[in-house]
């Protein structure tokens, strides 16, 4: 009896995961199926058409997107790598628990929370919505996995090595930038492009700041588009075309994601 | 005397006696990070103002939606947010332990890996497009699942309402799904830290793989679980994109499980640019501040769970 049990509990586990991984594999191939019949070369030439003509794209998004996560990739790869540093160079001091505190605070805080916050700080003071507030707003939710996850990395420099540094008399600033940084310069690649797999499925923090456009548009300071804010849209509205460009959207959105974090898996623990 | 040309950054020239520019650099932006939750709090406490002013603790007390009257109770959306994070933790809970089991006791090897790439990959979905597939292959057919359960389930009260597909229901099933990774990835933590020397002393008692699970693993990590548990509730309770597609927006009591509602982060999102008035909008901002408090309560109880568990092990 007791072996029939710890068998069909063995079974029991095993099915879970089954079910799970086929609930994963419906959910890609529907994915699959419904993006390419409707991915076209439009798809990435054209702009958003109004509803009627058949044809129309996601290019401003396209271009939004890369505009707008790069933009957000600077300011959280630039405040991170200083944040990171500080938890290293002071860790133990009463501002770096602070810090390490804020940062699992600032973890926690709902993405659309950060959105109404930078809408304020940022969108109410332009006076109108843009893609500069829209990167703030998703600096906001990666900052906290790079400052933790740089941290880490830092730490993992080779204490051999930081202490042949400082005996030949170099300061500090110069141990950081010879040794320190450059000891982390792949680790630290690889968490960014992992941070930015991350925000760049993101959409809350974007649906008050960047807002969305129908037309290409260059100028951060002007509102842009986005690919998940697109899908966001094109999903809740009651036309066929738009629901399948909002399907290649999301394909094309996956594929970009999914390979990011399929290449970089080894780093993934760092970041949680 | 040789010179120091090699350096391209030769920030230690700018250091006086103890001091120097990239240290100051460093510390100005620990600052500032710092600052930044700090930020949050206080532009949501300054927008949420005219409404707290306005409307007191009857935001808390009512149960209306009328903002053409400018009255506004959250007690029902406030109700449905912890209600779809406590229901889809618990449902998430019972497909990610067996998975956690299975992939850190059960398996290993090649078979073991390829279930942590597939609950990668679940976990790099993002949470629009789980709400658009929801939207197109879930909601469709949610009804018929209704159904089953109405009959099945139908005295009890609440079970017994018109099945829809956008609703609660569809909602919890999606949160579940989007829960499962995460919680998968942290109990698969939780095991490895049982001690490797209790299971094989399992083992040499001659007891079944089973009772090792539950008489070992599962007492050893019950802290770790409560944990889990408040962690997930939060990621549950702030999600918002996959709530504000499914869930179909009527900011009042669920009649049943299967009618449509919404939580506080659906009202954000789907309200935020149309809100009128002042008071409104700073109505909005105080969802958020209840929201931001809400998940902040959550997160440390489940911190503080995991540190008392940690400082034990």
């Amino acid at each position: 009896m007791r072996f029939i049990i710890d068998k069909v509990f063995q079974i029991f586990t095993l099915s879970v995961a089954i079910f799970v991984s086929l609930v994963l594999a419906f959910i890609l191939f529907q994915l699959i199926k419904d993006g390419i019949s409707s991915l076209s070369i439009n798809f990435f030439t054209e702009t958003a058409r109004p509803v009627g003509s058949s044809s129309g794209g996601f290019k401003q998004a396209i271009v939004g997107s890369i505009i707008i996560d790069s933009l957000a990739m600077v300011i959280i790869v630039s405040l991170s790598i200083l944040g990171g540093l500080y938890l290293h160079l002071y860790s133990g001091s009463l501002f770096a628990k602070f810090l390490k505190e804020a940062m699992s605070l600032l973890q926690g805080t709902p993405t659309i929370v950060c959105g109404i916050c930078v809408y304020y700080i940022v969108v109410k003071q332009m006076g109108h919505f843009s893609g500069l507030a829209g990167s703030i707003a998703l600096a906001l939710v990666g900052i906290p996995y790079m400052v933790l996850a740089s941290e880490q990395i830092f730490n993992m420099t080779p204490t051999l090595l930081l202490e042949a540094a400082y005996s030949l008399g170099l300061s500090r600033t110069r141990v950081i930038f010879y040794v320190v940084l450059r000891f982390a310069k792949f680790p630290l690649l690889a968490i960014s492009l992992l941070t930015l797999a991350r925000i760049a499925g993101e959409t809350a923090p974007l649906l008050f700041t960047a807002f969305g456009n129908s037309f290409l548009e260059l100028n951060p300071t002007r509102p842009m588009a986005a690919i998940p804010l697109q899908i966001f849209i094109y999903a809740i509205s009651p036309y066929d075309e738009w629901h399948r460009l909002a399907w290649a959207g999301a394909l094309v959105l996956i594929t970009f994601v999914t390979v990011l974090s399929i290449i970089l898996g080894r780093y993934r623990r760092l970041g949680e | 005397m040789f010179k120091k040309a090699n350096f391209l950054f030769d920030f230690g020239a700018l250091r006086l006696t103890n001091f120097s520019f990239f240290d100051l650099l460093l510390k100005l932006s620990a600052l500032f990070l710092v600052l930044l939750p700090v930020l949050i709090f206080i532009v949501l406490f300054i927008n949420s103002l005219p409404a707290i002013e306005h409307l007191g603790l009857s935001v808390f007390t009512t149960n209306n939606w009328d903002p053409v009257n400018d009255k506004f109770g959250v007690i029902a959306p406030l109700f449905v947010t912890v209600m779809v994070g406590v229901i889809s933790t618990i449902f998430g809970l019972m497909i990610s332990t067996p998975i956690a089991l299975f992939l850190s006791f059960y398996s290993r090897g090649k078979i073991s890996s390829f279930f942590s790439t597939v609950i990668d990959a679940l976990a790099s979905i993002p949470s629009v497009v789980l709400g658009l597939w929801a939207i197109f292959y879930v909601a469709p057919h949610i009804d018929k699942i209704e159904t089953i359960i109405k009959t099945l389930f139908g005295f009890i009260p609440f079970l017994n309402g018109t099945p829809s597909p956008f609703g609660l229901f569809t909602t919890i099933l999606i949160l579940t799904l989007m829960l499962v990774p995460i919680q998968t990835v942290l109990i698969k933590e939780l095991i490895i830290l049982v001690p490797k020397s209790l299971i094989e002393a399992g083992f040499s008692l001659g007891i079944t793989k089973f009772e090792i699970v539950k008489c070992l693993i599962l007492p050893f990590i019950r802290e770790g679980i409560i944990a889990v548990i408040f962690l997930s509730l939060a990621r549950g309770m702030e999600e918002t994109m996959a709530t504000a597609m499914l869930i179909g927006n009527r900011p009042f009591f669920p009649n049943s499980l299967f009618s449509p509602t919404a939580t506080l982060t659906s009202i954000i999102a789907n309200e935020f640019a149309e809100a009128f008035s002042r008071i409104y909008l700073s109505v909005l901002f105080e969802l958020g501040l209840i929201l931001f408090i809400l998940v902040f309560t959550t997160n440390v109880l489940a911190k503080l769970l995991l540190r008392l568990l940690y400082r034990r092990a």
